[in-house]
């Protein structure tokens, strides 16, 4: 079930707002959580009811596997248990997502039929998986105390979350979840998780699926062997840029607001990336929970020892940099593209983004000291700005192709190999202007990006995200247009509500994450 | 404990307040949508939303209806099947002949089965055309699925008043209308950006447009009807048809009381068109084209046969000569049906032969 259905807009999340609050605030309140479970549980079966099993056994095995890393107490058993579980979660992920796909590349080679074609994705493991594993790792370290299965079912299987995230950590929500809900504030939440998701719905139906429309036949057409020209292949590399940023914008504000409506605050998840003026923290401000993971549970335990290992050896300046940073950098990177699927696309797109990660930290380490204490002019930033974008919208073009052929044909016309083609015949033609609407479209998306505040800015005075201090300040936008709880800002948002809600049956794709 | 022990403290404000607001969004929300549906157009802009479709046609039918002078004595309602199969002109010369009077019959039928859809047309045919006084309407076995224009063509009032509120697409039809309105709102007011046109195109295709004729679709495939289908897609199309229908020894089966339930669309659309001739003065005979190699009566014949009389061309469903798919008739197929379906109205001719109404 997608957030932005009518399914689930008048009828799931109406009802489960009912009888969660009719649970909570009486003395049934013991009820809420398995309540809670079951209604994710309808939610994830409304998509695939046939992975429902594997979602429960997932979650009471790792439990378990919880249960008896708390209990060993020599920490050589410990890691063992550890190391099992990560690795079941590995496997299990590997398995459902990835062996298909490679199996039937090697019977390929040798003209064999591929006897693991029916493996499908189970919905969500990718995301489901990391979290658990995050939980694991965390229970080694001893930074969670065990609280029951339940609560725990509860941390997974929260509907806001389960499908794309973000990626949370059991510490930061299990106690919300654990709480029960206030009942001076059961209003109050409501109405700010309704605010933060009408953002979320509007961006997505609105902007992200506009955009769709232009960036769409173009890498279609690019996939049916099409050669779109240079104009043509950056437009339909910036819409799709700006397809699946307020793609995955609205997204992250509609589970920030349906989580909020049932009284949890989540991480943020997006935070503005396009306006990075460096490759680095456009990664610290796109998929934040993703990236927070990969920092945590791969970068940080991968740096450690490479550092070591290359003090011990007595590696030289630029080769200790290279292993103990840019080579955990380049595999964090790589890992994260190939997290989204198993297609060489996927794997591009993350060779790209370590390239240009690794070109940043090497052109950080050269200048850092011309530059310390030195503020950067506007024109310098504006520069690292452009660059920034540029790269991203470049890799973009093969996590959008459906295969590297058709990504090819879109970089080859970037490069202007295929001449200028303003318009070919096989683009979109929903309107008079045909291809040369990308221009406004591709205009008005990019000023929303550097001009306007994001959702949490607007939202700041009602702390719409965990540890929102530490962001209050970053990146403020030109404009300023705070949220406030009057008949003003209710009439903005219900124009907001309503456009959001009218596009959405204009024809509005699924959220792109999704299938990840 | 309680959520608020452990999340840092924010603005708050009272229960009842936040109540109040939250009572202004979903107020101003459900008013904007109610003032959205409001908003005019022109009707013509809604059959101008698939000119690049498999439903190009119903540009046409609109144009045939509201633009075209010439009187419509009999109309054709249905889906692909009929549209392929029942020749206007070849019927409308058969006719006049019999009748000693020129006689205009008018293929309405579009592309993919939805009995709401026929209903609407049949609006505007009659609300257009009082002279019309026969009304050729196609059998379907259990297609019982709303038609995928109906909700781009069909009035507001219509789609909330379509029936039953369980049927599954009413909320999503409803939910179209504010999107909708808002769409052809800007396109009435500036046809052009979306290239569309407030009067009728100068390529019109004409009154004895003919699409039991090979045509290509504007900038889409050809529709070949000189096609004759391979033989083993026709049986495996058959076999195919046999489950679907959920019998394998060829006879009608009723459907389960929960098909009945969900799916009310199809018997409600025909009784409401019965009754919609009836109150103009128009005579309703259904004509079922068989699938290749279906048995006899696979369809409820019952129903149709207490709202008007039914011809049934059954007995060309073996050849497959005559079938460019399992479900239409191909160049060879239309050349036997014309003279049969001429043949077979005969009885039903006195209105025609009565009529002097003049078209609107």
């Amino acid at each position: 079930m997608s957030f932005n259905s009518l399914i689930f807009l008048f009828a799931f999340l109406p009802f489960v707002l009912i009888v969660y609050y009719s649970l909570s605030l009486s003395r049934l309140h013991l009820l809420r959580l398995p309540f809670l479970v079951l209604a994710t549980l309808g939610f994830y079966a409304h998509a695939q009811p046939r992975y429902v099993p594997l979602l429960l056994v997932s979650i009471i095995i790792n439990y378990l596997l919880a249960i008896l890393i708390v209990r060993t107490e020599n920490p050589k058993v410990k890691q063992r248990w550890l190391i099992l579980g990560v690795s079941a979660n590995v496997a299990t992920l590997i398995y459902l997502k990835y062996f298909s796909v490679v199996s039937g590349a090697v019977c390929g080679v040798f003209g064999a039929s591929n006897p693991f074609i029916n493996i499908m994705a189970p919905l969500a493991i990718s995301f489901y998986t990391f979290q658990q594993i995050g939980f694991l790792v965390d229970v080694a370290r001893g930074r969670i105390v065990l609280d029951g299965l339940m609560k725990y079912m509860a941390f997974v299987a929260f509907f806001p979350t389960l499908l794309s995230g973000p990626i949370t950590l059991n510490q930061e929500i299990a106690p919300q979840l654990a709480a029960r809900p206030d009942r001076e504030r059961f209003a109050q939440n409501l109405l700010i998780g309704l605010v933060i998701f009408s953002f979320g719905l509007f961006k997505k139906t609105v902007f992200a699926d506009t955009a769709a429309l232009w960036a769409d036949p173009v890498f279609n057409a690019a996939q049916s062997g099409a050669s779109p020209g240079f104009f043509l292949s950056w437009g339909a590399a910036f819409t799709y840029t700006l397809q699946i940023y307020f793609d995955f914008s609205g997204y992250s504000d509609m589970a920030i607001g349906v989580a909020r409506m049932l009284g949890v605050v989540l991480p943020l998840n997006f935070y503005s990336p396009l306006r990075s003026t460096s490759i680095s923290e456009l990664w610290r401000r796109w998929h934040m929970t993703l990236s927070r993971f990969v920092r945590m549970y791969i970068f940080q335990p991968l740096i450690i020892p490479l550092t070591r290992l290359s003090a011990d050896r007595g590696y030289g300046r630029w080769k200790a940099f290279s292993v103990s940073m840019l080579l955990p950098t380049f595999l964090s990177m790589l890992i994260i593209g190939t997290w989204h699927g198993p297609s060489w696309t996927y794997v591009t797109f993350g060779l790209m983004h370590g390239t240009f990660m690794c070109i940043n930290e090497i052109y950080n380490a050269i200048t850092r000291k011309r530059r310390r204490g030195k503020l950067e002019t506007r024109t310098v930033l504006f520069a690292y700005g452009l660059l920034t974008l540029l790269a991203f919208v470049s890799a973009e073009v093969p996590f959008r192709a459906e295969s590297m052929s058709a990504a090819w044909q879109i970089f080859a016309g970037m490069a202007g190999l295929h001449g200028l083609g303003i318009s070919q015949d096989w683009a979109t033609s929903f309107s008079s202007g045909g291809n040369a609407m990308m221009i406004p479209i591709i205009a008005i998306g990019l000023s929303i990006v550097y001009m306007f505040p994001n959702t949490e800015q607007i939202m700041s005075r009602v702390r719409p995200a965990l540890e929102w201090d530490k962001w209050r300040q970053v990146d403020p936008a030109r404009f300023s247009f705070p949220f406030e709880f009057n008949i003003v800002w209710m009439g903005a948002v219900s124009v907001v509500l309503f456009f959001g809600f009218a596009f959405l049956s204009r024809g509005s794709t699924s959220f792109i994450y999704f299938k990840f | 404990m309680t959520t608020k022990n452990i999340l840092p403290v924010d603005e708050m404000i009272e229960a009842g307040r936040a109540w109040r607001l939250m009572s202004v969004l979903l107020s101003g929300f459900a008013v904007l949508n109610i003032l959205s549906v409001q908003l005019p157009h022109e009707r013509y802009i809604r059959y101008q939303q698939f000119d690049y479709s498999d439903l190009f046609k119903l540009r046409w039918v609109y144009e045939r209806i509201h633009d075209d002078p010439t009187p419509i004595d009999v109309a054709i309602i249905g889906s692909s099947r009929v549209e392929a199969a029942l020749s206007a002109p070849e019927l409308a010369a058969a006719l006049g002949k019999r009748l000693d009077r020129p006689i205009h019959v008018a293929n309405l039928a579009v592309p993919y089965e939805g009995r709401n859809l026929h209903y609407i047309i049949v609006k505007e045919l009659l609300e257009s055309h009082p002279e019309t006084r026969l009304i050729l309407i196609s059998v379907v076995e259990r297609a019982d699925i709303s038609h995928p224009a109906f909700r781009y063509v069909a009035d507001t009032r219509d789609i909330l008043d379509a029936p039953l509120m369980i049927s599954h697409y009413y909320a999503e039809d409803a939910a179209y209308l504010p999107y909708r309105q808002m769409s052809y709102f800007v396109q009435s007011i500036v046809p052009s950006w979306f290239g569309k046109s407030l009067v009728m195109r100068k390529d019109y295709l004409g009154t004895d447009f003919d699409s039991t004729k090979s045509f290509r679709i504007p900038r889409g495939r050809l529709i070949d009807r000189g096609l004759v289908a391979p033989m083993q897609k026709l049986k495996n199309e058959a076999a195919e048809l046999k489950a679907g229908l959920g019998n394998t020894d060829g006879y009608w089966v009723q459907p389960s009381a929960w098909y009945t339930l969900n799916e009310p669309l199809e018997p409600e659309y025909t009784a409401r068109i019965a009754a919609l001739a009836k109150q103009h003065g128009a005579f309703v005979v259904f004509v079922h084209l068989p699938f290749y190699s279906s048995r006899p009566w696979q369809y409820d014949h019952a129903a149709y046969e207490r709202l008007g009389p039914l011809l049934d061309a059954q007995q060309f469903s073996d050849d497959a000569q005559f079938y460019a798919d399992g479900g239409h008739f191909n160049r060879f197929g239309i050349e036997k049906i014309s003279p049969w379906i001429a043949s077979a109205i005969d009885p039903y001719l006195d209105s025609l032969r009565s009529s002097n109404i003049s078209p609107r």
